[in-house]
Parts: C-alpha cells; structure tokens; sequence
C-alpha cells in the first residue's frame, strides 16, 4: 500500500468509525449491554427500551437538519445583503439579530416558545434556528469580504452583471467558509437539540431525560454516545465538502 | 475609433480626472502615462463604464456609451488589469471562456477559440487548460489574463498596468509578444502604465498625465524630441532621450552598400577585410541602439549588416546612427 492510500484511509477513519458504531448501536444496541451494564444501576435497564433508538435518531437529525437548513438560508441571506454596496447599513441590525439569537440561551427560548407556540417539535425548531444563526452569518461575511476585489473588478469589466459575479464568483470563493459557518452551527446543534426532550420534542435527548429522571447512568450515556456520532459524522461530511470546494487552493482546508 | 471628449471625474470636489479630450484611432495602442495617483485608471475605467464620469462624454465609433447597456458594452471590450484577477476557482480553460460563454458560443466554437489563444501564448494547452491560476507562475498567469481579454476578439482592449509586477526578463517577453499581436489584429488599446519605457516601446502616441490633466500628446519620437518644458520634461527624463530615440528606429533603413572586399564571410563568422579581425554584424531588426552600444564597445565607426541568414549586404556607419540621435 502507498504511503498516499494510507494516509487517505487514516483521514477516512473517523468517518468509517463513527458509522460503524452508529449504525451498530441503531441496529441492535443489545450488542452493547455488557458495556452499558457497566454503569447502570443495580435492577435497571442498561438500554433504552421505550422508543425504537432508530426512530429516535431519525427525529433528532429532522430537527437539527431542518433548523440548520432554515438557519443557513436566513444567514446567508443576511450575509449577502450586508455585503452588498446599498446593504451595508443593515450590518448593524444583522449582527444585533445574529448574536442576540447565539447570546439567548436556547433553554429561555424554549420557555418563551412554548406558550406561543405549543409543545413538541416547533419551540424547539425556533431554539436551534435563533442558535444556529451567528456561525453561518459571521463566516458568510467573512467569505464574501475574503473575495480578491480585483478578481470582481475584472468580472465586472467582462461584462458580467452583478447577480452573475454572486453566483458565479464570490459564493464559489465564499464557499468553503460558509460551509464552515454551516459546519459549526450544525455541530453545536446536535448537542443543543437534547434540550428539546424537556418540551416533549422527539429526539435523542428523550433518553438522556430519561436518564437523568431515573438516574440511570447507561441512559445517560447512550443518548450522549448516540449525539456524538451523529456530530461525527456530520463534521467529516462537511470536511470532505470543504476540502471539495477549496479544491483551486493551494493549501486544502 | 475612441473619443474621450472633455472628460472629468470628480471625486469629494477635486478633479481626478480634468477635461481630457482624446481621439484614438482604429488599431491604434495609446500609452497613457503619469505619476501614481494622476487619473490615468479613472480615465480607462470611464471608457467602459466600471466608472461614470461627472461630465464629457466618451464614444466609440461614434456611439455614445452611456446610451449603451454597460454589460454589453464591456462584453465588446478587453479589460486587463493589474492583479490580473483570473478566476481563482477556475481552470486556465474556464477563465479564458469566460466571455465567450457570456456571449453564448457553441461549445465547440469556444473550446477551438480557447485553444488557439494557450498556443498563441505559448501555453502548451495539454499542461495548461486544466490547471488552476494559483499553480501558473506570475508571467504565465499575466499571459492567460491577456489570452482571456482578447477571447471574443474584441476590438478594443483597456490596459491598466498589465505587465506591472512582473521581472524584468518576463516582461519584455510579453511585451513584445503582445506588440506583435496588437498589430497583427488590429487591436484599438489604450495602455496605462507609468513606466516610460514601456510607453516608449509600445505605444503609437503617448498620453502624458499630471493631477487629471493630460499635458501632451505625443508620437514616441516627437515626444522625446520636443516635450514640453516642466512635468514632461523631467518625467520622460531628457538624460537618456538618445538612447531613447535610438531604441525607437530599427538599422534597415541605415544599411547601405559595403565596398567590395570591406568585409568577408569565413565559416560563419564576418570579418573585418582589411584587418581580418571578426566583428559582430549588425542583424535585422536590430534597434540603433544595439548598434550604438556595439560601436562604442568595438570603438569603431561602421559595422558590417547581415540578413537573415547571415550573409552581409552592407554596412551601417556610426554617423548615421548618431544623426538619428540628434536633434
Ligand atoms: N473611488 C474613489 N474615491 C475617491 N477618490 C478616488 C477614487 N478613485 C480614485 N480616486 C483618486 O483619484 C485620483 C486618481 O486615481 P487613479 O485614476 O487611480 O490614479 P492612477 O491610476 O493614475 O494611479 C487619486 O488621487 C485617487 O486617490
Ligand atoms: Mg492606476
């Protein structure tokens, strides 16, 4: 084997790991009982029993994707507007909304949402959308600004109008930083959608509460091991999308 | 043909560019020259509109640009800059397709099109039309920028400093490179640079600029023969202006006939018929000032010529050299 494949399949590892594992633990988490029996206490169940973790899963990355996906557009959006030449004077409302979205803690939002909105999936939909906002705003920014004005200045003297030198030139160029903005905000919401189980929203965060209710430790741990992989993964997609649109770089991200 | 007629621009109340009218005609590349911060990019920049002007007008082949839609105007003209801006994320192909593809050319016609310019660039395409910009050295990448203005063949290309950053050797290259294929397609530039032998070298006239306004406009030889006293003067540098007015001839016209026996030809090398010593002939195409520097440096005064094969037709003497170089 070259050094070149043995390097890729290093880079490749965690990858493969985290969905070995998850699928593992989706598909038949009694495999992992004698681990889980380690830290559960005496009499209980060392695996969570009362959903399918399968099914669960499917809820959690529903809510995480579909806040991150509603998120991306809104700061993107935000991100493009801010930047152009007669946007600039919606930079201050922009940064004011973003960070009072990141500031506000997702567990107060909850608390406001509930009351508007009803229990279950659409408060906790509102949390991780606020939360998700600032990464991808701020890198989007970061991204466009990062555009070599000479490379717009010749667009445009090509003739190219300027929705065209958008799409074709800067959001290309921005790409990998956005994706990175989407990377993190993604990343974070996984872990931040455990909360939405206290308002009876579906997802992994059911079994941690129910962990924690019954003190059971093995619960506990499951739902977490279950979140981290699922973010695992996740940052190594996003990885290798990065790495796809930094491809004209000199140095790879 | 381009008509800049009393041109300003004002910026914050100063006049970066001031009331400059100029008629540049079909094929023709003017130099437009100055000190940093003289106007000489705002005025290229109003030409296609990247830039509106406070007041003038600007037409080509008679048509008024500001009644024309900017894009469509910038699609009919080459643009070069300084920074080049070739597309980052885009492959050497891709970037010179850039216009052509606006315009909407068949595919084929475009990747003939691309084609045809790597070669008339000397960018061997196999190795170059799908490399990206960041793994081309700076000389390569200033050749595909100006590959990529001239695409659509458009008739008229605006220069700003396009061969600023490069070293000296590179640059020389392109620039003659470039002269021939101005030239050869007839190609209507207006050249910014504030390097004066660059203008000297490739311009038909050159524009002197000072604080917007444009002092003088000159051919090359008439500008180093009688610029005007103050900022033109002591920025064309009268020191070298024979140096200058020798580059700017070639020998041919100075080639006239050798007494036979003058000089003889032996395996390749000329020498001297009288002394036997061998000598280095003058070559066509060589500038007066090849020749200059090879009479004083063989401190002699006549020089046999030679055409293209190597076979001397004549002689050059010194004192019609040195008649070109005075006033
Ligand atoms: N967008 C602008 N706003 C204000 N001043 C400008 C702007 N662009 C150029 N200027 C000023 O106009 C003058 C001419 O600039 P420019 O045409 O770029 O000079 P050059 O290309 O000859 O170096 C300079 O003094 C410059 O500072
Ligand atoms: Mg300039």
């Amino acid at each position: 084997m070259t050094r070149a494949r043995a390097s890729s399949l290093l880079r490749h590892l965690p990858l493969a790991l985290a969905v070995l594992v998850l699928v593992l633990l989706l598909a038949a988490p009694q495999l992992f009982r004698p681990l889980f029996a380690t830290v559960n206490p005496l009499g209980a169940t060392a695996i969570y029993d009362r959903a399918s973790l399968w099914s669960l899963t499917l809820d959690h990355l529903e809510i995480v994707l579909a806040a991150g996906l509603v998120s991306t557009i809104v700061a993107v959006l935000l991100g493009i507007v801010v930047t152009r030449r007669d946007g600039a004077e919606f930079m201050p409302f922009a940064r004011t909304l973003t960070n009072l979205g990141q500031a506000f803690p997702p567990v107060a939002v909850l608390a406001i949402a509930v009351p508007l909105l009803g229990f279950g999936f659409r408060p906790t939909f509102v949390a991780l959308f606020a939360y998700g906002l600032l990464p991808i705003f701020e890198n989007t920014v970061a991204g466009l600004r990062s555009v070599p004005p000479q490379t717009i200045e010749a667009a445009r003297g090509m003739g190219m109008s300027r929705g065209r030198i958008l799409r074709e030139v800067e959001l290309p160029l921005a790409a990998p930083l956005i994706l990175a903005g989407i990377r993190i905000s993604t990343i974070i919401n996984f872990g931040t959608a455990t909360i939405g189980s206290t308002v009876g929203a579906k997802g992994l965060g059911e079994i941690i509460v129910a962990g924690l209710q019954s003190n059971n430790t093995a619960y506990i741990l499951q739902g977490g091991v279950a979140v981290a992989l699922l973010a695992i993964l996740f940052d190594r997609i996003f990885a290798i999308a990065i790495s796809r649109t930094s491809r004209h770089r000199a140095v790879p991200a | 043909m381009i008509t800049l007629q009393n041109l300003t621009k004002i910026y914050g109340g100063v006049k970066a560019v001031n009331d400059v009218s100029l008629t540049i005609p079909d094929g023709e590349l003017w130099a437009l020259v100055g000190t940093s911060g003289c106007g000489k990019s705002t005025t290229l920049r109003m030409v296609n509109r990247l830039i509106e002007p406070s007041s003038g007008s600007i037409q080509i082949d008679g048509v008024d640009v500001m009644a024309m839609n900017p894009q469509a105007l910038r699609l009919g003209i080459g643009y070069v800059i300084q920074g080049i801006g070739l597309f980052p994320h885009r492959t050497i192909a891709e970037n010179i397709a850039t216009v052509p593809r606006l315009l909407g050319w068949k595919r084929g016609r475009i990747a003939e099109r691309v084609d045809e310019l790597l070669h008339l660039f000397s960018l061997a395409p196999g190795e170059f039309a799908r490399k990206y910009p960041h793994q081309l050295s700076g000389g390569q990448q200033q050749r595909v920028g100006v590959a990529r203005a001239l695409a659509a063949e458009p008739p008229i290309l605006l220069m700003d400093e396009p061969f600023g950053a490069l070293d000296p050797i590179t640059r020389a290259r392109l620039q003659m490179e470039f002269a021939q294929i101005q030239k050869r397609q007839k190609i209507t530039v207006i050249f910014v640079t504030h390097d004066m032998d660059e203008a000297f070298l490739l311009g038909d006239r050159i524009a002197v600029m000072d604080k917007g306004r444009v002092l003088q406009v000159e051919t090359p030889e008439n500008l180093l023969r009688r610029p005007q006293p103050g900022f033109v003067s002591d920025f064309i540098g009268l020191d070298d202006r024979v140096i200058r007015l020798l580059s700017l001839r070639t020998v041919d016209e100075a080639v006239r006939p050798a007494a036979p026996g003058r000089w003889r030809e032996a395996d390749g090398a000329i020498l001297d018929g009288t002394t036997g010593k061998p000598v280095a002939p003058v070559r066509p195409g060589d500038t007066m000032r090849e020749a200059a520097s090879r009479i004083i440096w063989e401190n002699t005064d006549v020089l046999p010529a030679v055409d293209a094969g190597g076979h001397v037709v004549g002689e050059v003497l010194a004192s019609q050299i040195w008649a070109q170089g005075s006033r």
